[in-house]
């Protein structure tokens, strides 16, 4: 298992499955059918939970944000890890490194 | 481009947001 603090920009990174989620005035909200709980993602967090679809690197997400968002490459990716840690906390994402282990 | 804002989890308090 991966633990969160060893997040690198090399995993892969997508979605678990069992939430339940909408949209509201913009914002992603969601319903964690494992733990219960409620969550905003807020727009930028939605936009990245949907780029987390199907498994993607992080690398792969953050030249995507990039290239859409006005935010240098750097800034985003301590950002996108540092929601990532949080997502990867409260169970709702699966990483693995690029040869699959979990 | 998109305005960039950092993404933040926010973890809702159910009684306080629906009641």
């Amino acid at each position: 298992m991966i633990e969160s603090q060893t997040i690198s920009i090399n995993l892969i990174v997508t979605q678990r499955e069992g939430n339940i989620v909408s949209d509201m005035d913009g914002e992603k909200v969601m319903l964690s059918i494992s733990n219960g709980k409620y969550y905003n993602l807020g727009d930028i967090g939605g936009a990245i939970w949907d780029f987390i679809v199907e498994p993607i690197s992080i690398y792969q997400l953050v030249s995507q944000l990039v290239s859409e968002y006005d935010v240098e490459f750097k800034e985003c990716e301590q950002q996108v890890i540092d929601f990532l840690t949080h997502l990867k906390n409260e169970g709702l994402i699966e990483l693995k490194s690029e040869d699959g282990m979990k | 481009m998109k305005q960039w804002k950092m993404p933040v989890l926010e973890v809702l308090d159910v009684n306080k947001t629906f009641g």
